[in-house]
């Protein structure tokens, strides 16, 4: 498998936002991040992939299939999770197995047991009792006992805390050793895809702002640290966003051993996710 | 989709049970005489209306729709499972309402013409049941089940207080009906029989391509 998941000219128009021309692909083997502010276009995109709601134009295609033509088809070999677990608060584990194991064709059932037991998940203990790390468990196993190819995961580790997080990424690090598997992963998280992501989609405002490698991109980018008059001095074509404070100013560096190379005398500290986000954000609203 | 089908069963196990309890102690007094057999008739309606209805509120609650829609049972499914569910309902009322109407007749407790007459009633209470869904998805379907319990209670009303006033009227002289009567009973007993259910089930089927067709267009 080439790609996984290939999205060209997406778009999605309502009537406070537009997903305009959105495009990419998530490569087989790899675990692919979508960032992005609240309001960005992450779960739209998602759901436009799903086909929960019905875009205006654009291709997109699942597993080397067209994700309306040949939806059943190919829903067979995707695990999802949405940001709410979707599960009733009156079902167990073992209930909502049951229920699974009647929708996929591919459901294995010893699978699934073996995943609560390993998420330590009690089988017959009402949802409604669930603690949320709990519930997303039950999703990811869920979402992994019918064998699929493709995870695509909505915001998985918000809301859970850092020993759970961890378990989860480990979860979707050993998915991912298989190289006909690939993963496509929203979270406001960035941390957790600094760990686990192969490449990065930043979307703002609707449209893929920044898209590659992760090791590329942190390392490609940069974070100037300097005053007024020293920024005043940077060629613009090199700087992303700028932030101005009472102490000086940050500003997002797209090229940060060209901006060394240029301006040897200026700070340019490593940037993480997070860094890239804030300081496009502050530097628009500037 | 019979895994859709199963969940309604697994979410609505509470609910269907107390229903079950209602009918029982029904059921008991109806065989004792103190209450009519057709309201027992009447629970079988109210189990396949109420039903799909609560499915529904339990489904949004739990944000299932979204669930489904992303699994391979795809939006069609979903709404075929529905329906489905609603008919089993109904159908399991009505079989219920029927046994128990018969035994009330068998028992004597109850004044009747033909001893299929409760039978008749059971079935015509269920078809109008058939016919209530046949309203009240589509409508759920396209608003939602907060929305339209308002709307629902909008379309009980008039159907039954239509029915109400245009009985009121008739009995007291206001209205004559003899000459739809005698046209109705002049008709084949055949066809007497068999037009109401054909009309409800293509009214049915007719209601599950209007409920496809908005449910294909949601967006989830």
């Amino acid at each position: 498998m080439k790609n996984a998941i290939e999205v060209r000219n997406l778009t999605k128009k309502y009537q406070l936002f537009k997903l305009d021309d959105v495009s990419f692909t998530v490569p087989g083997g790899t675990i692919v991040g979508l960032i992005g502010e609240n309001g960005a276009g992450k779960s739209t995109t998602l759901k436009c992939i799903l086909n929960l709601i019905h875009r205006d134009r654009g291709e997109i295609a699942l597993l080397e299939r067209d994700n309306i033509k040949e939806e059943r088809l190919v829903k067979e070999d995707i695990g999802v999770v949405l940001d709410e677990t979707g599960f009733h608060d009156t079902l167990t584990a073992d209930m909502v197995g049951n229920v699974l194991s009647r929708i996929y064709q591919k459901w294995d059932k010893n699978l699934y047991q073996e995943l609560l037991k390993r998420y330590d998940l009690p089988r017959n203990l009402f949802l409604k009792e669930f603690s949320k790390g709990m519930r997303m468990k039950l999703s990811i196993a869920a979402a992994l006992a019918h064998h699929p190819r493709l995870l695509i995961l909505d915001e998985p580790t918000s809301g859970l805390d850092p020993v759970v997080r961890d378990e989860i990424l480990d979860e979707f690090f050993a998915f991912i050793k298989d190289e006909d598997h690939a993963i496509l992963m929203s979270s406001h998280i960035t941390t957790d895809l600094e760990k686990v992501a192969d490449s990065i989609i930043y979307l703002h405002r609707g449209k893929v702002l920044l898209q590659g490698e992760k090791d590329l991109l942190l390392e490609q980018y940069g974070k100037l640290l300097c005053s007024k008059e020293q920024l005043a001095g940077v060629d613009k074509a090199l700087l992303g966003g700028v932030r101005e404070n009472q102490f000086g100013c940050e500003a997002l560096v797209k090229d940060r051993h060209e901006l060394k190379r240029r301006y040897p005398h200026l700070t340019v500290d490593p940037v993480s996710l997070d860094d890239i986000m804030v300081l496009t954000v502050k530097g628009e609203q500037k | 989709m019979t895994g859709l089908i199963l969940k309604d069963f697994l979410v609505l196990k509470k609910t269907l049970r107390y229903y079950v309890f209602l009918m029982a102690v029904y059921a008991f007094f109806a065989l004792t005489g103190t209450f009519t057999y057709s309201i027992i008739s009447g629970f079988a309606v109210m189990l396949g209306a109420m039903g799909p209805m609560s499915a529904f509120a339990y489904d949004e609650q739990a944000r299932w729709d979204k669930f489904a829609g992303a699994s391979p049972v795809g939006r069609k499914g979903v709404v075929t499972a529905r329906y489905l569910f609603a008919l089993i309902l109904l159908g399991v009322g009505g079989v219920v309402a029927a046994l128990v109407s018969l035994g009330v007749t068998w028992f004597g407790k109850a004044q009747v013409s033909v001893w299929w007459e409760p039978l008749a009633v059971s079935a015509a209470i269920c078809l109008v049941g058939l016919l209530l869904d046949s309203v009240i998805l589509p409508v759920i379907f396209k608003f939602g089940s907060e929305k339209s319990r308002v709307i629902s209670m909008i379309i009980f009303v008039t159907c039954f207080g239509g029915m109400a006033l245009l009985s009121w009227l008739t009995e007291k002289g206001s209205l004559d009906l003899s000459g739809l009567d005698k046209a109705v009973t002049a008709l084949p007993p055949a066809l007497l029989l068999a037009a109401p259910v054909m009309i409800a089930a293509l009214l049915f089927w007719i209601s599950y391509h209007i409920s496809v067709g908005i449910y294909l267009k949601k967006e989830l």
